[in-house]
């Protein structure tokens, strides 16, 4: 329904604009189980993938389209990337405001390191500008495909040593460490810790804590005195917790019988946020929807509105664009900052500004390399026809560029077609 | 082992067979004669006394050419049908070169276990290390361009084991709560609680992605599998620090705590993308010696049998102006990239990019040389070692080609293999010298399509 949208052209695209995330119900709340849990798809995330086209279209004149077309996910893995069509293993169900759709992924994805170290800085802001970081992922077109992370030892031991550090800064954080431990002054370590894992599992895990995993945290407190205090078990405890599956990964597991389960609370809160500000949710949004019902319609697109008005929507969408675009993975420095940032803000005008007029994106000069020594004298790319291995990528971004300058001059003159570059 | 175009493969094949030590060596091999420590000075043929523009090089490469040998004339087929064969290059030669097995397309997948993982379960102990010295993709953009290690997995089928890139993480992992020296590992009271609070936390994430595994879909259950070993291999590490778990080993001294990791300095570009000044080079040689120290370390003190070390990935778009001078990537290098050097010709271009890989061979073998286990024997006479590289220099589509399966080459050290020489081994394949490394230590001479070892590598 949306593909068919979005491959009929920009005028149809306008009239999605932020509505994209509610009407097309992003965040889906069932997932229908084949032989046994094999071929879940999920298939939440087309709001930023007709976003993409939409910031983009002007770069071919049309918009191409079909689901395939704009898949650029691993077989499903790609949690942002477009996901359409038919893919191995499912059908996709409609978008539309029915409950059980085969929805393309599994139950169980890693956090690429761009949501895992966003997802950190949720958790503990205070040590946002110091706490470690994680080795980058290997690069593909979208940060999240799961065939490109590292879910094995060598992930786990980078792991180990950036939540050990953490652990050890927020114990000397007076403010984190009073969050974490909680408990009287009087309060004995298994007391300590049992608040701590009650307070922690939903922040951490993104789930409530159970029975089973409490005990065995309660357990573990009983060796304070081997480990030295109220305050190493607690630090046990934080850093079990961080290095837990859950926490490195999105669980989505769901709940009910038969084929169909129906996801949780917090796993549609968790796709809510991730899929709208690449992180867990914090504690404000955690809040919010308690007493809620996300699993109705109504209430998931009123959450998402009031997301959408957070800066970190904007952070995620340009991340997804940059990612799709290709200029990501760019050097940071001179006229390339300038460019990255230039893409950025069309990235933002497009998607989040109030009549922005997509007829620019129509435009067939985007290939116009002429057009990027108007953003910067300083800038020296050769001609479209030189090699294409001399500029891999300039047509997006001179697109962008070019569209940019062109919205800034408030001028819907289409450039004279002399000015066009020959086709690459 | 030369660029596009050039006729000479003599860069890194030395003139004549026989003693290393007799002779003068090429280009290529030229670390192998020994570097001060600091200076990266060496004897060029042409243009005399030079000196690598090496900013960070820590290490001492002591002259290696007696514990060394160097085996040329090895031939990677190329075309399909052919057993043992590469699709293609770059890529393509992966799995033969690795696994013994013919490629099936152009990716780097392996299509059997490689090497390391048949060592390491032969041995059936200890642990792998696996290191990449490379801090991020360096523009290649390909799915397991840094994957040199490939394992069975339960379903029969082969998975990827990811490497190591940061040598902190990897130092913590192993000696964190470790005394190295004696029978006693863990001998007071701050490192038995270090070492209980990581058997603590292990303790607790285990059995949760225990409790998580049973309740997921097999698709699932594949990709939580990889991290379950993980964890199980942490724990065992953990365990092995245990006050009367390990025995005393003598030569098991750690080097020095490599300290932070090199910042990661973004990529180049990949195929096209030009030269970024800075980019693409992350203080590599800091990390290469960090995880060449690391690696003696855990085989001296029993952590690890087996280590493998990958210098950049396939096909590298690696920055070589730290540790040639050249301001090129390596892959345009090879095609004939960037000429500086004054007098130099492109071919001498790729003989120095020979040097950044060739000199931390040196600095391995000298190492695991300096480790005295016994009186009389240290620990290189108890491994096997061998340096190997994705191509060779030979024709390949119509002319002389860097990206040739032909006259490929390799360096090869320690127990049970020829030392000292250089071994011309026209038309074989490159694997058969791995698998010629398994049988020197031991083990059998199966690797993937190939069966027993070459007798004139061994002694």
């Amino acid at each position: 329904m949306v593909l068919q949208t979005v491959a009929a052209g920009v005028p149809k695209i306008v009239e999605l604009r932020r509505s994209w995330f509610a009407s097309l119900d992003p965040v889906g709340y069932a997932v229908k189980h084949q032989e046994s849990k094999k071929s879940r798809h999920f298939f939440f995330t087309l709001g930023l993938s007709a976003a993409c086209l939409a910031a983009t279209v002007g770069c071919s004149g049309t918009i191409r389209g079909s689901g395939s077309d704009i898949s650029t996910g691993d077989g499903g893995n790609n949690s942002n990337g477009g996901s359409a069509g038919n893919r191995s293993g499912g059908t996709v169900g409609s978008l539309g405001s029915s409950g059980s759709r085969l929805l393309p992924g599994g139950g169980l994805r890693r956090l690429p390191v761009r949501e895992l170290e966003a997802t950190l800085d949720t958790v503990f802001p205070e040590l946002k500008t110091t706490r470690p970081h994680f080795p980058p992922d290997g690069y593909a077109v979208f940060d999240n495909e799961q065939k490109n992370l590292d879910n094995g030892l060598a992930f786990l031991e980078n792991a180990a040593l950036a939540m050990s550090t953490l652990v050890e800064q927020s114990r000397a954080n007076p403010k984190i460490w009073a969050r974490v431990r909680t408990c009287p002054g009087n309060g004995t370590p298994s007391v300590c810790m049992e608040r701590f894992y009650k307070e922690w599992a939903p922040r951490i895990l993104r789930r409530p804590g159970n029975d089973i995993e409490s005990k065995a945290y309660i357990a573990i407190a009983n060796q304070a005195t081997d480990l030295g205090g109220i305050d190493d078990v607690l630090a046990v405890g934080l850093e079990a917790m961080l290095r837990q599956p859950d926490f490195f990964h999105r669980v989505e597991l769901g709940e009910g019988k038969d084929n169909v389960r129906t996801l949780t609370q917090s796993e549609l809160l968790g796709r809510l946020s991730f899929f709208l500000w690449g992180e867990a949710p914090d504690d404000a949004l955690r809040t919010k929807a308690d007493g809620e019902d996300l699993t109705n319609a109504s209430t998931r697109e009123a959450f998402a509105k009031v997301m959408l008005e957070d800066p970190r929507a904007e952070r995620q969408t340009v991340d997804y664009h940059a990612q799709w675009l290709g200029f990501s993975t760019m050097p940071r420095d001179g006229i390339k900052l300038d460019m990255w940032n230039e893409s950025a803000a069309l990235v933002r005008r497009v998607v989040f500004e109030k009549d922005f007029p997509y007829e620019q994106l129509e435009a067939s000069f985007c290939a116009d390399q002429p057009e990027l020594p108007l953003h910067s004298p300083s800038l020296k790319y050769s001609s479209p026809s030189a090699p294409r291995r001399n500029h891999p990528r300039p047509l997006a971004f001179s697109s962008v560029t070019a569209a940019r300058r062109w919205a800034r001059t408030e001028t819907t003159q289409t450039p004279d077609s002399a000015q066009r570059p020959p086709a690459n | 082992m030369g660029e596009d175009g050039d006729n000479s493969n003599s860069r890194f094949r030395p003139a004549a067979t026989g003693k290393l030590s007799g002779m003068a060596l090429p280009l290529s091999l030229q670390p192998l004669g020994g570097l001060a420590n600091g200076s990266g000075k060496y004897k060029h043929p042409r243009f005399g006394d030079f000196v690598e523009p090496i900013r960070n090089w820590a290490g001492d490469v002591p002259d290696v050419r007696n514990l060394v040998s160097v085996v040329t004339g090895l031939r990677l087929p190329h075309r399909s049908g052919v057993a043992n064969a590469s699709s293609y290059h770059h890529r393509g030669t992966v799995s033969p070169l690795l696994s013994g097995t013919t490629s099936r397309d152009t990716s780097p997948i392996c299509n059997g276990e490689t090497a390391d993982v048949i060592a390491e379960k032969q041995f059936a102990s200890g642990t792998t290390l696996r290191c990449l010295v490379q801090a991020g993709n360096y523009g290649n953009g390909g799915t397991h361009d840094n994957t040199m290690s490939w394992k069975a997995n339960a379903t029969g089928g082969l998975q990827p084991v990811s490497a190591q890139v940061s040598p902190r993480a990897l130092f913590t992992s192993l000696f964190e709560g470790f005394t190295p020296g004696g029978a006693g590992m863990v001998d007071n009271s701050a490192q038995k609680r270090a070492a209980l609070r990581r058997e603590s936390v292990l303790d607790l994430a285990l059995p949760s992605a225990q409790r998580l595994n049973e309740r997921l879909g097999s698709e699932d259950r594949k990709r939580l599998a990889t991290h379950l070993d993980g964890i199980s291999t942490l724990k065992s590490r953990v365990e092995q620090l245990e006050p009367d778990g390990t025995p005393g080993v003598t030569g098991c001294a750690l080097r020095r705590n490599p300290g932070p990791d090199p910042a990661y300095a973004g990529g180049t570009g990949g195929d096209g993308g030009g030269f970024n000044a800075g980019q693409g080079w992350s203080d590599e040689d800091k990390r290469a010696t960090a995880f060449i120290d690391i690696l003696t370390a855990a085989m001296a003190c029993n952590l690890a049998r087996t280590g493998t070390l990958m210098f950049s990935y396939t096909q590298s778009f690696l920055n070589s102006e730290d540790p040639t001078g050249l301001r090129g990537d390596q892959h345009q290098i090879g095609h004939g990239g960037p000429v500086e050097r004054a007098n130099g010709s492109p071919n001498d271009s790729v003989a120095l990019c020979h040097h950044y890989p060739v000199r931390y061979f040196g600095y391995l073998i000298g190492k695991l040389a300096g480790v005295t286990i016994a009186p009389g024997r240290t620990l290189l006479d108890e491994v096997t070692a061998g340096l190997f590289f994705e191509a060779g220099h030979g024709q390949y589509q119509g002319r002389m080609n860097a990206h040739s399966g032909d006259e490929m080459a390799c360096l090869i050290a320690g127990n049970g293999m020829k030392l000292g020489e250089h071994i011309r081994l026209l038309g074989e394949h490159p694997a058969k010298v791995l698998a010629s490394m398994l049988s020197a230590v031991g083990l059998d001479a199966k690797l993937g399509e190939l069966t027993g070892a070459n007798p004139a590598l061994l002694r």
